[in-house]
């Protein structure tokens, strides 16, 4: 009695806050899984309704092949009737048919995932496979005990006769709710089912490629803009994370927009590296992440062409400024504006990495 | 406060994994639903119970089965389904005010939950109540309360109450948010600056017109059949325990609503995070919020919230791509600006 009383302590005592917040990493359908081996992989789970398309396909396809068998049985049972005489042959039909259900209703699931790593065709369409909790591939006992227990999972099973006792539509229109796998799934971390509980199985997204791309930088601006960061800057863990995340999306976004996100951090960083202010904070987050990931790797010093004069160094500002005057007044005077652009690019150089320049 | 810190993974998704993930809320934040949505509800299903409860009822008392018995329990699921149907945005208030805080903070109090929904509800009931059509249709029933079945009034205008708000909802399903959690005004008066709610809604809204009315088809679609199952489990539940298989009074008054609230409920969540995911594709708030989160660690607190230019504003109108007015339009420096402001 007192070990019990003790459990139950145990059991309802509040959990310390220290602990709460240990454990109260950010929510999502991902799940780090350690193997045996000490291998840690990420996987995305897959819960009811990321299943739910895959198990309709299965469903179709389970149909299909039974309407065929039945086809091929009534054909066979034909021309074998033409030949031997047509006695016990509808029940040898009825038989075999009976059997072929039996066999593909409860063993479709098992005979795919234990043969094909854990993919039913409707799984592998959807790109879902099952493995053990513990990250390995699953063996053919979890994929019995799982596919077994599925008719538990689909339950219950009812029909709305009471609504209209005297109309066969109701009573004939049986829905199986899968309420008691939903149920589960609610309640357990891994999304799993009874069945998976049972086999100690999970269902995740098969997917391989978990890096981020590294984004190609075409634009000559960059790596100029980039080597004018100064010389003893490196990006902190942190800071490189959201410069690749940036990077990476940047491309789906409005130039409006990327310079709306960007200058949150390029505002105070202009100041830090002692920037112009008219330098596009999109170009400069885009610069700083050529510097932290794409630099290094890059053996030959970029060819800047008409941009190779071009400071954005706050200090520099004044002289381009005068100078982008004094050849705004030469041009003035000159009669080839298209040979003033070429030979003399300070012009340019005023507002080639200010957000105007961007389209 | 960290804002890339926050208890919600923020990264893309799919239709199907928002489903699954507003599961895993569910376990997470159980409270937003069994005081949050229960409390949004009770209001509007004891309206339903006094405005269609009569027909049950009033069967139940006749005490004769017989063929308008099954037409009058036809009409009574009719009229509660369309009512939940139009009503759960607005009984979801609480819930998407809360969870929208619980991004960044865990256990938000629910004395500013209830306080900052109050603080708009005229917003909510003329968006989302009159115009929505949820008040309309309640109105249409209580015109013909007692009464025998109205065929324009219980069907078509019905029907047609029912395609506007489903026209409305597919297309600018993100006003709930927009108007609690952005905290974007009706009309946004002589105030340059401000960004009104119809403005907001047509920045976020318009480019992802056609996805936007797919994925509520596809939600729909999955959410009704939640509602079915849910009904159908209930009423399982209910035959097994009073070993009776008679539709009854309890079925009618209680657990056909129930399993509609839950459907309901659970429509909201999938709606909150649409509407994050939606904000992640067109407008890059996860890398917003990183970027932030950096600014912050890097050069303090007050960098994470630097106001954007105007000229900025004017520039995104054109790409289509969310404004800064929001942001100042919503108090500064707190979770709320945090999820409201683009």
């Amino acid at each position: 009695m007192v070990v019990e009383r003790t459990m139950i302590a145990v059991l309802f005592a509040p959990v310390p806050t220290k602990r709460r917040m240990a454990v109260s990493a950010p929510l999502d359908t991902t799940i780090e899984v350690v193997t045996p081996e000490n291998i840690a992989f990420d996987y995305q789970l897959a819960g009811p309704f990321r299943r739910l398309p895959a198990y309709l396909i299965d469903v179709a396809i389970r149909l299909v092949t039974f309407l065929a068998i039945i086809f091929l049985v009534m054909m066979s049972g034909m021309l074998a009737g033409g030949l031997f005489g047509s006695g016990l042959l509808p029940a040898l039909g009825a038989a075999v048919l009976l059997i072929l259900y039996f066999l593909q209703a409860w063993f479709y699931g098992v005979f795919f995932e234990a043969y094909f790593n854990g993919r039913t065709p409707g799984k592998w369409i959807c790109g879902l496979r099952v493995i053990s909790d513990d990250g390995h591939p699953i063996t053919g006992m979890q994929a019995l005990i799982r596919n077994l227990l599925r008719a538990i999972d689909l339950m219950p099973a009812t029909t709305l006769a009471a609504l209209d006792p005297e109309d066969s539509f109701f009573a004939m229109l049986p829905l199986m709710t899968g309420m008691v796998g939903l149920v589960t799934m609610l309640s357990t971390r891994r999304l799993q089912r009874l069945g998976d509980l049972a086999a100690g199985t999970m269902v995740v997204m098969d997917e391989r490629n978990w890096t981020l791309p590294v984004a190609r930088v075409d634009d000559l601006r960059v790596p100029a803009l980039s080597s004018f960061v100064p010389a003893d800057y490196r990006a902190t863990p942190t800071m490189a994370k959201a410069l690749a995340n940036y990077a990476e999306r940047r491309l789906y976004l409005s130039p409006p927009r990327r310079r709306e996100i960007a200058r949150h951090l390029a505002v105070p960083l202009l100041d830090r590296f002692e920037f112009r202010r008219d330098v596009d904070p999109d170009l400069l987050l885009y610069a700083i992440y050529y510097r932290t990931f794409l630099a290094d790797g890059v053996a030959e010093a970029p060819q800047l062409g008409s941009l190779s004069g071009f400071s954005p160094l706050a200090k520099d500002a004044q002289f381009q400024d005068a100078t982008a005057a004094h050849t705004t007044a030469a041009a003035a005077t000159q009669p080839s504006a298209t040979h003033t652009a070429a030979t003399q690019p300070s012009a340019d150089h005023a507002t080639a990495l200010s957000p105007e320049d961007r389209s | 406060m960290q804002l890339d810190r926050t208890h919600v993974k923020v990264r893309p998704r799919s239709l199907s994994e928002i489903g699954d993930l507003a599961l895993m809320l569910i376990r997470q934040y159980p409270q937003a639903l069994l005081v949050g949505f229960f409390l949004g509800a009770l209001p509007w299903a004891l309206c339903n119970l006094l405005l269609v409860g009569w027909l049950p009822l009033s069967e139940t008392i006749e005490n004769v089965y017989d063929e308008e018995t099954i037409e009058q329990r036809y009409r009574y699921i009719w009229l509660m389904t369309c009512l939940i149907y139009l009503q759960s945005p607005l009984a979801g208030a609480f819930t998407t005010y809360y969870i929208g805080q619980a991004i960044f903070e865990e256990r938000p109090p629910w004395q500013r939950v209830f306080r900052e929904t109050a603080a708009v509800s005229l917003r909510l009931l003329w968006s989302l109540g009159i115009v929505r059509g949820a008040i309309p249709a309640m109105l249409l029933v209580l015109s013909n309360w007692g009464g025998e079945f109205a065929l324009g009034r219980e069907l078509f205008w019905m029907f047609v109450l029912l395609i506007w708000a489903t026209a409305i909802r597919s297309f600018r399903p993100f006003l709930p948010e927009i108007l609690l959690l952005e905290r974007c005004p009706i009309f946004a008066g002589g105030n340059a600056t401000a960004l009104s709610a119809g403005r907001r809604s047509r920045l976020l809204h318009n480019p992802l017109g056609g996805d936007l009315f797919g994925r509520f088809a596809l939600a729909g679609s999955l959410i009704a059949l939640l509602a079915l199952g849910l009904f159908y489990s209930l009423v399982f539940t209910f035959e097994a325990v009073t070993n009776t298989s008679q539709w009854s009074l309890t079925v009618t008054l209680v657990l056909l609503p129930l399993a509609l609230w839950m459907a309901a409920g659970f429509s909201v969540l999938v709606r909150f995070l649409s509407y994050l995911d939606c904000r992640i594709r067109l407008e890059g708030w996860e890398v917003e919020l990183s970027l932030r989160a950096e600014a912050m660690r890097q050069f303090g607190e007050e960098s994470g919230f630097s106001p954007s230019p105007a000229t900025v504003s004017g520039a995104a109108t054109v790409s289509g791509a969310a404004t800064s007015s929001a942001a100042d339009a919503s108090p500064a420096a707190s979770p709320a600006s945090a999820v409201g402001a683009p």
